[in-house]
């Protein structure tokens, strides 16, 4: 029993009552102490927290009340559980956030909805916070909505601007079809698993005894595991923008730079990475939902990849290439990897909030100009960011020895693993995919950097002067998160590399390698120096092609003009693969056109016309007559009362005759 | 014959006794006092009422919360759970009264020992109705509480409108008192000559027209002064015409007072299958016309009065169960019903004493802005009209829940539907005001003088107690159950 967890939780949840209640009377300084120090003092709980399981104590847990408690039939605690798996994901929530917080005050200054932001903020922390503490999966769900809830708001912050708004609702709308799912597999774990405890989902026995179990489709019979994962999987691509629900993600970029840093790169997105961590033996159940998450994974890490190439809005690169770094994460849960999953997933919270707070720092000091052909240059007005957007870029593309290296060498090495060490056919290919979005990821961000920061200036002259460093707490979050890039790969050094892979223990996530006799384990580190040097081989060739692409200010279009091809391809990417089109043909349109029609039937016709504004009517009408009535003359009022009595008792005699006759 | 009183018979009637004294003191005290006007001068007169009021009030826990229920009396009263629910009502509801008395009076320059001390009269006469149980301590009991009321609606003497609410009220109180009586007379010929509510219930058949009838003229009489269809054309122009402190006094007390003798009386007699569907029409006709009538009215006296029309309805549902014999389902929701009523409308009550002190005047307009100039009463004002409407979270939500279910289980939907119908009229009316209040300019000409704190107190605690007896009304829910179930045996 440990109510601490409960303040990890609190705090912030804290600063967002405080700030949201009073926060116009507060002036903006209090609302920065505030909405910081909170999260701080958070991060400090749970680094208290997680101090006490490297000291060797058992997971810790806060039994909490029973919150919907329904005798025997639904039993759902509100408690918290915080092992390592959720210890890491804390500090992550926390350490990172704080630096973000910390980074808005510089970032959001003057802007009017100053402790609206904040407030925000904070609740978003608060929400991210519990779904990673949840003890069971409705509570994760609460905090899995209510994450969501605040990325549409804070998407929307700015929601004078109509496309702000649209963009904060297609998110919305777009995660509540993979929460659909997610509910129906919480419905599909309460029957046949009889509880939504996830101590309960990952037990070994429960797992044996429910994974008998069938369920018959109209398209065939499948089973009740395979079912599970795969719905929550499907909710898992909702949140974490996989395919084919990723559409919402580059919209996202509509809000304020340090919200996608935090929500759309760090933390939020990658909750759908957690859910699979969360319930590894439930998905290592199945291996058909294994190998649909490593498929959809690897795809959309292609796909997103591919994407990136022509983008040209700065935070457009980073979003796609967020939606591609998670495919890389789905695509190591699919390899059983998880350990390598959740490696990444923090790796990649350090260098792509870097990223993003880098480029929200160049944004800041263009005067909220996005458009990387209107940049260029800017290596010798912001020397700062330059440097540390590039730790973030070599860091993503994977060079030795930054953060990025380590994880994304050990998802290749699974992949590599699984396709050529068990040889699984299908996993050759999927490893083949990772493999080369390797380089294309190095490709687009040395587009990206190149094309912000060096070459010849595009800016504007009358820009160009005011262009400056951004200092102060944006400066700090920046040095911080570079140092976080590129020291975060030391976390879990892999053992051919003599480390101990800390991380995959403490998290209990890494297949111990313990069984494996002296030569296994050595032909098994041959073929992971095999993978790492591949996977250098690869990052680098990208690198390469992306200076020579780039380095002298040249565009990737049009030097593929020269080829039919290359047109194809180029336009294909700059189309971004017409997704938004087709589901607006297919899904969109088609709902509109129906609910249009229904609102002129139903709404306009049945119920305003005839049973709102008539009913209002026959009311109004009636209520007039009743008031007419009373005249106010004594001998009126005695005739009503007389007549009322004479005929009450004429009816009431009436009956009683009836009733004597019988 | 010799003639001895009981321990529990002088506690019986204590509170009511009590109340009688306390009003007399207030009279004596105020011999030749009567020309001054101001507060301070009259403070003693609202000290005394609230002091013989809460010693009335602590008198009921004299003997612990589970009273005997035998015949006090020879059979005229009894002391039951029942009975002093129905007082604790009626007491609570003098209190306030009596509370927010002062201020309002030396407003309008009447500040005199009479409307005190009639307060505690007809409060006496009240109790007394819910500890009645034959039929000539029930007609002694209506009648006091009636001649005190009749001043009270009167009690400003110099407005018109005043003068002749009390009139029309008067014309048509002897008149339906008459009802009463002959109906007594018929239940008492019925029964083959007896007084005393059990030994009716005893001898009564449902099939005899004799009671049938006289049951039926003895609901017409208390349906007169609870404001039933059609025999309410009495309340709105009392109700508009009458000093607002004494309006409420009617609206709650009176109401409460006749609705507790009235349920005893059906819980004993019963009535028969086709009793029960004449009241349910009564029902029905009175909830929609209430509702109806409401809609329109832009004078919150006048709006109020239709509500309470409309709650009368609603309150007849759980009669029309007890008569046609299922009085065990509806027991519960009677009491709780009341009380929720009681706490609600004083609330509401306080805030219009507050505006007619200030502006002398009751339209919806001049709430304009309310919630600007003050909030908290603002507050408790849309507290009390979401939970006249019933909107969930309040206490009147509870009590029209039970209703409604009560009346499902005991096979009347119909009565269940046409009630959430009018419920749902109702809505429209009842956030007339709380727009006004939150959204509308403050008009220009609003100056509204410091509510008195009596008034204050008023507004918050029942406010407060709207909301907690919203969000906690088990306890309540089981005493009011606990009470009936007493009666039934």
């Amino acid at each position: 029993m440990d109510t601490n967890l409960l303040w990890i939780v609190l705090l912030p949840f804290l600063g967002f009552l405080i700030n949201g209640l009073l926060g116009r009377k507060l002036g903006h300084k209090t609302v920065s102490v505030i909405a910081c120090l909170l999260p701080v003092l958070s991060f400090v709980v749970s680094y208290a927290a997680w101090s006490r399981l490297v000291d060797g104590a058992n997971a810790l847990h806060w039994n909490g009340f029973p919150w919907i408690w329904l005798e025997g039939t639904l039993e759902v605690p509100f408690a918290l559980h915080f092992d390592g798996l959720a210890a890491v994901m804390c500090l992550v929530i926390t350490g990172v956030g704080s630096v973000i917080h910390l980074y808005s005050i510089g970032y959001m200054k003057g802007d009017p909805g100053y402790h609206r932001y904040f407030s925000y903020l904070n609740l978003f922390t608060a929400f991210m916070l519990l779904l990673v503490l949840a003890d069971n999966l409705l509570l994760m769900f609460i905090g899995w909505e209510g994450v969501g809830l605040c990325s549409y708001l804070l998407i929307g912050f700015w929601y004078e601007d109509d496309a702000n708004c649209a963009a904060g609702k297609k998110a919305f709308i777009v995660n509540r079809i993979g929460d659909l799912a997610f509910l129906i597999g919480m419905f599909v774990c309460l029957q046949h698993f009889g509880s939504l405890d996830i101590s309960m989902l990952t037990s070994a026995e429960e797992i044996t005894r429910v994974s008998a179990e069938t369920l018959t489709f109209p398209w065939g019979a499948a089973s009740v595991v395979t079912t599970i994962a795969v719905l929550l999987f499907i909710g898992a691509t909702g949140k974490s923008a996989q395919i084919p629900l990723f559409v919402w993600l580059p919209d996202a970029m509509a809000g304020p730079t340090p919200v996608s840093a935090l929500i759309h790169a760090a933390t939020m997105v990658t909750s759908g990475v957690y859910l699979c961590c969360r319930l590894m033996p439930l998905f290592e159940a199945s291996p058909a939902a294994m190998g649909l998450i490593a498929a959809v994974g690897a795809c959309t890490a292609l796909l997103a990849a591919f994407i990136a190439f022509t983008q040209n809005d700065i935070k457009k690169v980073l979003a796609y290439s967020t939606i591609s770094q998670l495919g890389y994460m789905f695509f190591a849960v699919g390899m059983g990897a998880f350990s390598a999953a959740l490696f990444h997933l923090v790796t990649h919270a350090f260098f792509k909030a870097l990223l993003f707070l880098g480029s929200g720092s160049v944004i800041h000091a263009m005067h909220h100009e996005q458009d990387m052909r209107k940049m260029g240059g800017l290596r010798n007005r912001l020397p700062f960011t330059h440097i540390t957007f590039l730790i973030g870029t070599l860091a993503i593309a994977g060079v030795p020895p930054l953060a990025g290296f380590f994880s994304k060498d050990e998802i290749l090495f699974a992949g590599f693993q699984q396709g050529f060490l068990n040889a699984v056919g299908s996993a050759q290919l999927f490893w083949l995919i990772s493999f080369l979005t390797a380089g294309m990821t190095a490709f687009y961000m040395i587009r990206c950097v190149a094309m912000t920061f060096w070459g010849e200036s595009h800016v504007e002259e009358s820009l160009e002067r005011n262009v400056h460093e951004p200092g102060g707490w944006i400066g700090f979050a920046l040095f911080v998160l570079a140092i976080a890039s590129a020291l975060g790969g030391f976390l879990n050094v892999p053992e051919f590399l003599g480390g101990h892979a800390s991380l995959g223990h403490f998290t209990g996530l890494h297949h111990s390698t313990s069984d494996l006799s002296v030569d296994q384990l050595r032909s098994l580190h041959v073929s992971e120096w095999q993978s790492m040097l591949l996977s250098v081989l690869i990052a680098g060739s990208g690198l390469m092609l992306g200076i020579h692409c780039y380095g002298k200010g040249r565009d990737l279009r049009t030097s593929f003009n020269d080829s039919s091809a290359g047109k194809a391809l180029g336009r294909l990417s700059a189309s971004k693969f017409y997704v938004d089109e087709i589901y607006d043909r297919i899904f969109v349109r088609p709902f509109e056109t129906l609910s249009h029609l229904l609102f002129i039937l139903i709404d306009r016709i049945i119920i305003d016309g005839i049973l709102v504004n008539g009913l209002a009517l026959l009311t109004r009408s009636t209520g007039n007559v009743f008031r007419r009535i009373q005249t106010g003359y004594i001998p009126g009022y005695l005739l009503t009362f007389g007549c009322g009595v004479l005929v009450l008792i004429f009816i009431l005699l009436n009956f009683l005759r009836e009733g004597g006759a019988q | 014959m010799e003639l001895t009183i009981s321990r529990a018979e002088i506690l019986a009637l204590l509170p009511a006794a009590i109340l009688f004294f306390t009003g007399l003191m207030q009279l004596f005290l105020d011999l030749g006092k009567s020309s001054a006007n101001t507060r301070s001068e009259k403070t003693h007169l609202a000290m005394i009422g609230v002091t013989g009021i809460l010693l009335a009030l602590a008198s009921l826990f004299i003997q612990g919360v589970e009273p005997s229920s035998g015949a006090l009396y020879a059979g005229a009263m009894t002391d039951d759970l029942f009975g002093r629910m129905g007082a604790g009502v009626i007491i609570i509801t003098a209190l306030f009264c009596s509370l927010m008395a002062g201020g309002y009076l030396a407003s309008s320059g009447n500040n005199r020992a009479e409307f005190h001390s009639l307060i505690c009269f007809s409060g006496g006469a009240m109790v007394l109705l819910c500890q009645a149980t034959n039929l000539i301590s029930i007609f002694v009991a209506i009648e006091t509480l009636s001649l005190a009321v009749y001043v009270l609606a009167g009690y400003f003497k110099n407005h018109q409108a005043s003068s002749e609410g009390a009139f029309k009220y008067f014309v048509l109180g002897a008149f339906s008192s008459g009802f009463l009586l002959l109906g007594m007379a018929f239940v008492y010929g019925a029964s083959g000559g007896s007084i005393s509510l059990a030994d009716i219930a005893a001898s009564a058949t449902h099939d005899d027209t004799l009671f049938a009838v006289g049951t039926f003229l003895m609901v017409i009489g208390f349906g007169f002064k609870v404001g039933a269809v059609p025999f309410h054309s009495w309340v709105p122009d009392v109700y508009q015409g009458a000093p607002v402190l004494s309006v409420g006094w009617m609206a709650v007390a009176v109401k409460s007072a006749s609705f507790f003798a009235l349920f005893r009386f059906v819980l004993f007699t019963g009535g028969g299958q086709i009793l029960a569907q004449i009241l349910a029409a009564i029902a029905v006709v009175t909830m929609l016309l209430g509702n109806l009538a409401a809609l329109n009215q832009l004078s919150l006296k006048r709006m109020l009065a239709y509500s309470g029309i409309a709650h009368t309805g609603y309150l007849l549902i759980p009669l029309v169960l007890a008569v046609s014999g299922s009085g065990a389902i509806a027991g519960a929701s009677i009491p709780f019903y009341l009380i929720s009523y009681a706490v609600t409308t004083l609330a509401a009550f306080g805030v219009i004493v507050a505006i007619s002190v200030a502006t002398d005047r009751d339209d919806v307009q001049d709430l304009n802005g309310l919630a600007r100039t003050r909030p908290l009463l603002a507050l408790g004002f849309t507290v009390a009209l979401l939970s006249l409407a019933g909107v969930p979270l309040t206490s009147g939500f509870i009590g029209k829940l039970m209703i409604f279910s009560d009346a499902i289980e005991g096979g009347f939907l119909h009565l269940a539907l046409i009630g959430i119908v009018a419920s749902l009229i109702s809505i429209y009316y009842y956030l007339r005001p709380v727009v006004a209040m939150w959204f509308k300019e403050p008009s220009t000409s609003f100056d509204l003088i410091p509510a008195s704190w009596g008034v204050q107190f008023t507004v918050a605690v029942c406010a407060i107690a709207t909301v907690a007896l919203g969000l906690f009304p088990d306890w309540l829910v089981n005493l009011s159950k606990l009470s009936v179930h007493a009666i039934l045996g």
